[in-house]
């Protein structure tokens, strides 16, 4: 069943250097000779401490940047090939929409639904299908009541779910959320998150993360964490984050309780399998002490 | 306090003037304000007096929100009222004449009329268009009504996508001027005392920021909008449909009527009324 899924980015050995403007010379590759494909339906976190490299794979595959070198393909189209147009990439970016950090830059507009509708309006989309589609991408993120409202009123959450409505209102088939929810209160990054989340169960849109928050990272189908422009590692969280002493090598921790169970491993207990979010943790951690009726 | 400033003063309703075409309002304030220059009479002001009233009372906005909208202008009003009644040379004997001062009746009544005329410009205008109509409605008529112009080559679509970022980013601007004055604040900086070129000193720690602030917030919007498949030189569609009705033909046409109403009494002669002193108090030119 794996394989009839389709490969929605496929990177053979990228390298990106940052083109330097006077400053050091021979910059190292933010990102260099870097591998990877992700199928259709993944739910991908990227890991990876500050200047990993991990903004730069995402700015890539969105087309922001060209690759200084290695092959690129978005949806089956390469965009790295001589004859990829700009035409190719506008008809690309509607399929590929990325979320960025900071909720107040990328809201254009003075009202809620119109910002929705930019996306949409930018496709050359009939009146009637923009109507429907600002409808639909605000009903998806919960912010119908708000579609009237001015967005540099709204909390950061609202105005990230807004980011998102605006994204979906093109109905992307990847979404990329650039640190999306670095800048958020606890309360917003977790209604971010439970959207992504079932954006990627219930649309089976691909979701590629990129974030900080080991928690996070955690509830994603696979993890890459990228270290010096380099893929560290790419599997499972449970094979990735039980790598906790590598991982603290690239200056990353595993979630909080992974980190525990870590600890009291390390002082001799033994847990069975890989417990990974807190309420696996719990349980593992109950069963351990014998009791485990009451978590 | 900085974040009191409110851009524009527009106070969403459900009256008529809201809920006509940002265009109609716009052309209906040109020719109202073509309607206040051409009026040479006290007939004639009459009328425009009546006829903003009567967009006071349709557009439901307290009198007070209007008072308070003349308040800036005071002092204007005042010093140019002064200069009109100082500096206006009448035919007759001057009311007044004290050492080089020379009042003349003249310049007395050109003070008044001038006044109504500001205060009557600046209740009618923000009457139709800032209090009523929404900016970002008022930006679309805007583009609407120049578009026209994108024909010849005037890039229309760009400078209403200027006006719309603009007035989208005023308010996080404010809130960030806010922030970091704070910052400044909380290591000493102080803006209230000291010399008038000290205080404007006292502003370059914080327009720096701000403005390296903009320049990021400007380029990383750039990219998000890229990547929502915004293209300048390509054809977009609108969300919002601005549609003319019949209410906003009907406007245009007592607007117009008005316009040529204030154009006719203006020129009517007094003996039209009967040659009384009342009719020619009334017909006088100004």
């Amino acid at each position: 069943m794996e394989d009839k899924k389709k490969t929605v980015i496929l990177a053979e050995h990228l390298t990106y250097v940052y083109e330097d403007d006077g400053g050091a010379h021979n910059a190292p590759p933010a990102v260099s000779d870097v591998s990877f494909s992700v199928e259709e339906g993944e739910y991908i976190a990227i890991l990876g401490h500050n200047g990993s490299g991990k903004s730069t794979l995402a700015k890539l595959c969105n087309m922001i940047f060209t690759p200084t070198e290695g092959r690129l393909t978005v949806l089956g189209k390469e965009v790295t090939a001589k004859d990829f147009s700009e035409e190719d990439m506008f008809a690309l970016r509607a399929d590929i929409g990325m979320v960025f950090q900071n909720p107040d830059n990328q809201l254009v507009a003075t009202v809620v639904e119109e910002d929705v509708a930019f996306g949409p309006e930018n496709l050359g989309l009939a009146r009637e299908e923009i109507r429907r589609r600002v409808n639909g991408a605000l009903g998806a993120v919960g912010m119908e009541e708000y579609a009237r409202h001015a967005p540099h009123k709204l909390s950061g959450g609202q105005k990230q779910r807004i980011a998102i409505a605006g994204i979906l209102a093109m109905k992307p088939k990847v979404i990329l959320f650039d640190e999306s929810t670095s800048m958020l209160d606890p309360l917003g990054r977790a209604e971010v998150v439970a959207i992504m989340e079932r954006l990627n169960r219930e649309e089976g849109i691909t979701v590629i993360h990129i974030t900080h928050y080991m928690d996070e990272a955690a509830r994603a189908s696979r993890v890459i964490v990228m270290n010096d422009g380099r893929i560290a590692f790419d599997g499972k969280p449970s094979e990735v984050f039980s790598n906790v002493d590598k991982l603290h090598d690239l200056g990353l921790e595993a979630p909080q309780g992974v980190e525990l169970l870590h600890e009291l491993k390390r002082a001799g207990l033994s847990f069975e399998g890989h417990p990974l979010t807190e309420q696996e943790c719990i349980e593992a951690l109950a069963k351990m002490l014998g009791g485990g009726a009451n978590v | 306090m900085i974040s009191d400033i409110t851009l524009g003063q527009f106070f969403p309703g459900f009256s008529l003037l809201h809920k006509l075409d940002p265009r109609t309002k716009l052309l209906g304030a040109i020719l109202f304000i073509v309607a206040i220059f051409m009026a040479k009479t006290p007939l004639a002001f009459a009328l425009l007096t009546l006829f903003t009233l009567v967009l006071i009372l349709v557009s439901r906005i307290s009198v007070s929100v209007i008072l308070r909208g003349i308040r800036p202008v005071i002092y204007i009003l005042i010093f140019t009222s002064l200069l009109n009644i100082f500096m206006t040379k009448g035919a007759g004997e001057p009311l007044v004449a004290f050492w080089i001062v020379k009042i003349y009746k003249e310049g007395i009544i050109r003070a008044i009329f001038m006044t109504l005329r500001v205060i009557l410009l600046i209740v009618g205008s923000s009457m139709l268009l800032t209090y009523t109509t929404s900016p970002i409605s008022l930006t679309d008529g805007l583009e609407s009504l120049l578009s026209p112009l994108a024909r010849i080559g005037v890039p229309v679509h760009i400078f209403s996508m200027m006006m719309t970022i603009a007035l989208r980013f005023i308010p996080t601007l404010v809130e960030e001027t806010d922030k970091i004055m704070n910052a400044q604040k909380s290591r000493g900086a102080d803006f209230a005392s000291g010399s008038l070129v000290r205080r404007a000193k006292a502003l370059i720690p914080i327009l720096v920021p701000l403005f390296v602030s903009a320049f990021k917030r400007a380029e990383e919007l750039a990219v998000a909008m890229e990547c929502r498949c915004y293209r300048v030189d390509k054809k977009r569609t609108k969300l919002a449909k601005l549609t003319f009705r019949a209410r906003d033909f009907l406007t245009l046409f007592v607007f117009a009527l008005f316009l040529t109403g204030v154009i006719l009494v203006s020129r009517m002669p007094a003996s039209l009324l009967g040659g009384s002193f009342v009719a020619r108090l009334l017909c006088y030119r100004i």
